[in-house]
């Protein structure tokens, strides 16, 4: 009954699901970074088995090229690894813990409520034939994306270069500093 | 609840361990992690539910755009951290409190 | 019985005129972007450009007038066009059109109100000349011109009330314009709370409205709540429409400074000259009574009696407390809030006519007098600041004899306060004289009380002519007073302040009756004036308003000729001189009965936040170890302390500190808790909602 494309969904899934288990409970700030590494390399995988092929290749570009390697920028600029550990305490930690159980054991019972079979996924999820599914997927995006979601488009872009801007204006060093740091 | 529902579990355990770190993390990076973790559980529900969709994907769409908005907020967030590195000379979130009376 | 048969509904035409509405808007709204954005950037030739866009502003709005007069109303083939329509959005059973609808009453109005801003505009060039922030004042006048115009020119309630708000921003930008005086934050924030109040009757009679299935357009609204006379409505009950009406009404008194909401008015004086003349003398204030006369089909008998009421109680009582003001703007402040009291009662006892033509001549020759106030001002801080003297350059009392330095100003300013007066020949003559006829007939066809109104009036315009000559004789006549060589170096006004003050004068005389005449005269207007006079033996009592008014002019000459404060002195320890100085003492009793009950309720939660769930355990702690005078704990137990149980008072309060730390948390300040709450809220909601479902 499982067949080995369904093995390889429940694999991904064990990635991302055990990576952000460890997440939640490593202290040091660079695993941290590389849990969270596996966790979207898990999902990008994901996304695969979802029929998201585009997605899941952005997934890896942007997240695990671009935003990971901010992230393990800023862990290293803000702890110099000689005067500070690159650990961080924990806070908050029983009412944290009550919170998230509680959380998902809503979520729980909210997907258990719900009949998925009556509904848009279910009797259409056959995870086995996500991949050969209604044609080339990045195709699609880049219609929807020069079509009904050009403006969007477009307007990423925009915030894309403000963003740009806005993040170096934010870490520029003060005219006057220069002769001092 | 049917067995193989557990797809559908996927993204709200991302969402938690998202939640709970943020709230336990005294470190702003750390938070920032647990942020990128629900955005990044709001996406796989997106794509999740968009999988038959014929013509334009539109979850999918959205589950991009997340992308791009989660690389502009990184980018911000961390410049932000930096700037608040320098001045306060840490990144613990609850000692930074200057708003506070 | 009031006469409403000059009422018809709104004539609705589609056409061109109302896209040199939206020219006009686009003036307006140019000049405030480019100020707002490249002001700083356009450096001095920033302020020729808001000069020249309100200058084509007005010129278009001109345009509109002349169209408007032309136009043969049997010729049907090319009508002057008044609607321009788009739709702006729809939800569930309602509709909104964003559009403009031009007919008599808004394209005057319009006129008026470009041609005003234009002079104001002229007049700050050489007054606002030294302003460190001045981009951002002729921005804010052209947001403000923007937004009056649209409030002017609108088709819909739903569009006045945006514009309506946005005119009340602007008055309170620009009154806090000077911010570095402590003065103007308080008052720009009163004007802004005042309003609001008023505003929240606006918007539930908005939501009325709505309810009742009034569509907001005017043009429709009219057709649903016709003829007033016969008290039938063809879509909405009675009731309803009395309560539409009167909290609309209560919107209208906010932004008008009627009575009980007309304390903001004269702290709104700490803004610049130019902005107390266009804002809350000329075009702002009078907006509330321009709307009464635009939406007049929506008030019923009961709130028109009301409107009267109210109307003639604020001119009265506003008009009492400019007697006695010695700020030279707080007497003209006082005089608008009495004079657009009048307006207010005039649209109350149905002679809306004249309460539009009151509105009209009133914004000329009360954006006069505050520009002539500005001009005098201007000239003391120029000599001030020459001198390094610091008086009072507002307090009337230091003044005196400037007409022989000023005396452009001066007959300007003899003008303005002929026309304020009600003298003869003057422009106020005219309009007051049909209130004031307005009231009489009221009070003669409804009997009874129903003469207050009339009583009300015709002591306010006594006391009109009483206070404005005081003002006149202190400023400009008799001997100097100043508190040193100051009167030599005045020098007169300059040209670009002599210009608006030329214009304003000329249309504050009589004559402007015959400039007005075409535009009223045409048949689409829809304020025909009501030709129920002749029942009234109308010289005589003509004569007896000349009469009224010049009694008090020669009453206030007489006590102030010599320019001798004497007699003031003398009587400013009465009661009624307090009363008087002092707005009836309105502002305090607002103070103690309503901020003050507010404030110590808002204490009160602060209060509750910080020492019941912040501090409770503190307290406790304090109480223990308390350390100043008086009973506590510690000193209770000191001798039981010291001698039995050594230190187990400290533990206690150590233990309790603790706690109060604890509990202290939850105000912390830390981020990750208040993030922790919000979602241990948004569990137990959810929580609940499976436990119920």
């Amino acid at each position: 009954m499982l067949d080995l494309i369904e093995i390889a969904h429940i694999v991904f899934a064990g990635i991302t699901l055990l990576g952000g288990l460890a997440l939640a409970f490593t202290k040091n700030i660079i695993y941290a970074s590389f849990l969270l590494f596996a966790v979207l390399f898990g999902i990008a995988g994901l996304y695969v088995f979802y029929g998201a092929e585009f997605l899941a290749m952005s997934q890896i570009i942007v997240y695990v090229g671009g935003i990971l390697v901010i992230l393990l920028f800023g862990v290293m600029l803000t702890h110099k690894l000689r005067d500070l550990k690159p650990k961080t305490e924990i806070v908050n930690l029983i009412p944290g813990l009550i919170l998230s159980t509680g959380l998902f054991s809503i979520f729980v019972v909210f997907v258990g409520e719900i009949d998925f079979s009556q509904s848009l996924a279910k009797d259409k999820l056959d995870l086995g034939k996500a991949v050969e599914h209604v044609g080339n997927n990045a195709e699609r995006i880049g219609v929807g994306n020069l079509t009904e979601y050009l403006l969007l488009f477009e307007l990423a872009s925009v915030l894309l270069l403000v963003v740009l801007i806005g993040a170096a204006y934010l870490t520029r060093k003060p005219k006057g500093e220069e002769a001092t740091s | 609840m049917n067995w193989s529902d557990w797809v559908f579990l996927v993204s709200p355990f991302l969402f938690c361990t998202g939640v709970f770190l943020v709230i336990t993390r005294r470190n702003a990076v750390m938070a920032l992690l647990g942020i990128e973790l629900i955005l990044n559980a709001a996406n796989l529900n997106f794509v999740l539910f968009s999988n038959r969709e014929t013509g334009i994907p539109h979850g999918q769409m959205a589950a991009l755009f997340v992308i791009v908005i989660a690389a502009a907020e990184v980018a911000v967030a961390l410049a932000i951290i930096l700037n608040v590195y320098k001045r306060f000379k840490t990144v613990n979130i609850d000692d930074i409190d200057t708003l506070k009376n | 019985m009031r006469n409403w048969d000059w009422f018809t509904e709104v004539v609705v035409y589609p056409g061109p005129q109302g896209y040199l509405g939206i020219a006009v808007l686009g003036c307006f709204l140019l000049s405030f972007l480019i100020q707002g954005s490249l002001g700083e950037w356009l450096r001095g030739a920033g302020k020729y450009l808001s000069l020249g866009l309100s200058l084509t502003a007005s010129i278009i709005s001109m345009l509109m007038v002349v169209n408007f007069c032309t136009w043969d109303v049997t010729d049907t083939s090319s009508p002057p066009g008044h609607l321009v329509q788009v739709q702006w959005f729809a939800v569930k059973g309602l509709s909104i059109k964003a559009g403009i609808l031009v007919n008599g009453v808004s394209v005057a109005m319009l006129a008026l109100v470009t041609f005003i801003t234009f002079l104001v505009h002229l007049f700050s060039l050489e007054y606002m000349k030294n302003d460190p922030r001045l981009p951002r004042y002729w921005a804010l006048l052209g947001l403000f011109a923007f937004s009056i115009c649209g409030v002017v020119l609108a088709d819909n309630l739903f569009l006045i009330f945006v514009f309506w708000e946005l005119v009340g921003f602007c008055s309170y930008l620009l009154i806090g314009f000077w911010f570095e005086d402590p003065a103007s934050g308080p008052a720009s924030q009163k004007a802004f709370i005042v309003n609001r109040i008023g505003d929240l009757g606006f918007i539930i009679a908005l939501m009325l409205m709505f309810a009742g299935g009034v569509d907001f357009g005017l043009a429709e609204a009219s057709l649903a709540v016709r003829p007033m006379a016969e008290s039938t409505f063809n879509t909405i009950e009675e009731i309803n429409t009395i309560w539409i009406g009167f909290f609309l009404l209560l919107g209208i008194l906010g932004k008008s400074a009627q009575f009980p909401l007309q304390i903001w008015l004269p702290d709104a004086m700490v803004g610049p000259t130019p902005v107390s003349s266009l804002l809350h003398a000329a075009t702002m204030v009078a907006a509330g009574v321009y709307l009464l006369i635009r939406i007049g089909f929506l008030f019923t008998e009961p709130v028109l009696d009301l409107m009267a009421w109210i109307g003639g109680f604020t001119a009265l009582i506003a008009a009492i407390s400019a007697l006695t003001q010695n700020d030279i703007k707080g007497v003209l402040a006082y005089s608008t809030i009495s004079q657009l009291g009048f307006m207010v009662m005039a649209v109350g006892v149905g002679s809306t006519f004249y309460a539009y033509f009151h509105l009209i001549t009133h914004a000329f020759f009360k954006c006069g007098l505050f520009l002539a106030a500005g001009a005098v001002v201007h000239q003391l801080h120029t000599v001030q600041n020459g001198q390094e003297q610091h008086f009072n350059v507002k307090d009337i009392r230091l003044m005196g004899g400037l007409a022989k330095k000023m005396p452009f100003t001066a007959g300007a300013y003899l003008v303005f306060a002929g026309a304020l007066a009600g003298l003869p020949l003057f422009s106020g003559f005219i309009s007051k004289d049909g209130i004031l006829i307005g009231a009489i007939e009221y009070g003669l066809s409804e009997g009874g009380v129903a003469w207050g109104p009339a009583v009300f009036g015709l002591i306010a315009s006594v006391l009109t002519a009483f206070y404005i000559t005081r003002h006149g004789l202190l400023i400009f006549f008799g001997k100097q007073r100043f508190p040193g060589p100051v009167l030599p170096e005045i020098r007169p006004a300059n040209w670009t302040m002599r210009i608006p003050l030329l214009l304003l004068a000329i249309g504050s005389l009589g004559l402007i009756k015959y400039f007005l005449k075409p535009v009223f005269n045409t048949s689409s207007f829809q304020l025909l004036p009501h030709p129920a006079h002749g029942s009234l033996p109308e010289t005589a009592l003509m004569a007896t308003f000349v009469a009224l008014a010049v009694t008090g002019v020669g009453a206030a000459y007489w006590m102030w000729r010599s320019g001798n404060l004497g007699k003031q002195e003398r009587t400013s320890e009465g009661i009624l001189f307090r009363l008087s100085k002092n707005h009836f003492y309105l502002d305090q009793a607002y103070e103690r009965r309503i901020s003050k009950p507010l404030i110590y309720f808002a204490g009160l939660l602060a209060r509750f936040d910080k020492h019941i769930v912040d501090g409770a355990v503190n307290r406790v702690a304090s109480t223990v170890v308390r350390k100043d005078e008086g009973w506590s704990l510690s000193k209770a137990s000191a001798w039981f302390d010291v001698n039995i149980v050594d230190g187990i008072v400290n533990r206690i309060a150590a233990v309790v500190l603790s706690f109060g730390q604890r509990v202290r948390k939850l105000q912390g300040g830390n981020l990750q808790r208040y993030i922790l709450y919000a979602l241990l809220g948004l569990l137990l909601l959810l929580g609940a909602l499976i436990y119920l479902a």
